[in-house]
């Protein structure tokens, strides 16, 4: 079913949108939060949590273009609200392995007790996204939003698994640095 | 601002990129899927008996090889050093870090197994646990940028994380594989298996000593394809099969099988004077086990294996050429 008439059953409040959404990216869901937490049963609970949310959400949001972009993003921060919650009982690999990367980004004279705004932080990071080629591009969004392995995005794209450690690399660089020249530098 | 802060930021980047980025509910075309639907197509090459020519190894079936860096000789067009008498690959060891942590480091997947550091070939197979062989650990995908030389030395530390096996038909102290699990878009569970090398700390002499004693490449061999490096360059997996007889291969083989290896780096070189800088194609030999071997065709008369980089052997040009020609080498 398209996007836009899944959108219009939540609208109207008519419960086949939560089946629909779930019949059409389900699947996706599922696995992007087991990609965090790597268990199975969370990340189904996630996943329910997930529609629930957008239940409440829709509307008065209208996302009929980018249904699973905003489901995901839900899923996704739910999740990763479960790594941090548990992260002091049990250490999610994948999670740590990213933080890491992205201490990597942090410009140098930042204050890590500093309040962000995290939507001028998000622009920042579109901004940062739009000067890179679509390959960086995908690899970036793949690594740190799906939060799929190198592996994993070398087999998707058919790219070796060099190329993207290399690129993933260079990326992290270049944000750092336009992270610092959009104002995080104090 | 911290490491997380960012993290969730992530999460809120403009729909456009997480749409563009999504992977389709199909399986991807890989160059290892390419290769099985080529399979019934392709050249199966009567390579007989030619390949199977009798080992130089030793009582315990390790390859004989000398190493002597006596005799050098300076190609005649690129200035390149070549040892003729064979080379020795020392072992893996960190490049010094020179301020921030290095990418080279990075770069390599690498498991650390009974002493010896092996390294990704870049061979990826999905489901295909028939392979395995014996299980021998968990490698523990702690080794980053920033690990010690000392950290290469833990068994089972590595850039990856996941159960280590040994491979059928190899041996361990040259092959071994990674499996891990991933969930495909019908929720079933992928293994997804890594194959890894030993290509350091080892003596190569000849040809022989890895194109048969280690890849066993005239025992396996299933098909021949071709891909030119243009479209390896653009991973575009148009793989071809070569206009090429048996007997011509087999002349190929017996000639790679007998020269002599050599190490074409030279600390300093320019890159549009370093044997990368030539024409070249790419041979892939597709095994009966599934995997395949890519030997990098360079132009005149060079033969490598490409995850070993900068160590090859020249053949002469004759039969060179007539591979390298039918594999779309200018």
């Amino acid at each position: 079913m398209d996007d836009n008439e899944i959108v219009e059953f939540y609208l109207s409040r008519n419960e086949n949108a939560i089946e629909q959404t779930a019949l059409k990216y389900g699947s996706r869901l599922r696995k992007l939060a087991f990609r965090i937490l790597n268990d199975v049963e969370t990340a189904r609970e996630c996943e329910n949590d997930s529609y629930n949310e957008t239940w409440k959400l829709i509307p008065p949001h209208e996302p009929r273009t980018y249904l699973f972009a905003f489901v995901g993003r839900i899923v996704r921060n739910i999740a990763l609200n479960v790594c941090k919650r548990n992260n002091a009982q049990k250490r999610y690999a994948i999670y740590t392995e990213l933080t890491q990367e992205m201490q990597e980004c942090l410009p140098a004279k930042n204050d890590p007790e500093e309040e962000v705004n995290a939507k001028f932080l998000s622009s920042l990071i579109d901004s940062f996204l739009e000067t890179c080629p679509e390959d960086w591009q995908k690899i970036f969004v793949r690594r740190y939003w799906y939060f799929d392995s190198v592996p994993q995005i070398a087999a998707a794209y058919g790219f070796s698994q060099s190329k993207v450690k290399t690129t993933l690399f260079r990326l992290r660089a270049a944000l750092k640095e336009h992270l610092s020249k959009g104002g995080y530098e104090i | 601002m911290k490491d997380h802060d960012l993290l969730e930021a992530i999460g809120g980047i403009d729909e456009k990129y997480i749409n563009n980025a999504m992977i389709p509910d199909v399986k991807p075309v890989r160059r290892y899927m390419k290769w099985g639907s080529l399979a019934a197509a392709v050249l199966v090459v009567a390579l007989g008996s030619a390949l199977v020519i009798p080992r130089l190894s030793n009582r315990n079936g390790e390859p004989v090889s000398e190493f002597n860096t006596a005799e050098v000789q300076t190609d005649d067009v690129t200035d390149i050093r070549i040892l003729s008498a064979g080379v020795y690959v020392p072992p893996y060891t960190i490049p010094e870090k020179k301020g921030d942590a290095t990418v080279e480091n990075d770069m390599l997947a690498l498991v650390v197994y009974n002493g010896g550091i092996y390294t990704d070939t870049f061979i990826r197979m999905e489901n295909n646990d028939g392979i395995l062989d014996e299980f021998l650990g968990t490698a523990d995908g702690k080794i980053d940028e920033w690990s010690s030389q000392k950290e290469y030395t833990t068994e089972f530390a590595s850039s990856m994380i996941g159960d280590v096996y040994s491979v059928k038909g190899y041996d361990r102290d040259f092959r071994i594989a990674v499996r891990t699990e991933y969930f495909d878009a019908q929720d079933n569970v992928v293994s997804f298996i890594t194959i890894l090398d030993r290509l350091n700390d080892i003596t190569l002499t000849c040809g022989r000593d890895l194109f048969e004693s280690r890849l066993h490449i005239g025992e396996y061999t299933k098909s021949i394809v071709y891909e030119t490096h243009e479209d390896w360059n653009m991973c575009m997996n148009n793989f071809q099969t070569p206009a090429v007889t048996g007997e011509e291969f087999a002349e190929f083989f017996e000639q790679v099988n007998n020269a002599s290896f050599e190490y074409l780096w030279t600390p300093g070189i320019k890159n549009n004077e370093s044997i990368y800088s030539r024409d070249q194609a790419h041979l892939f030999i597709n095994l009966t086990n599934g995997t395949s071997v890519e030997l990098r065709l360079i132009k005149g008369g060079y033969v490598g294996y490409t995850p070993m980089g900068w160590y090859f052997v020249r053949i002469p040009e004759e039969i060179f050429n007539k591979i390298y020609t039918a594999c779309g080498g200018k």
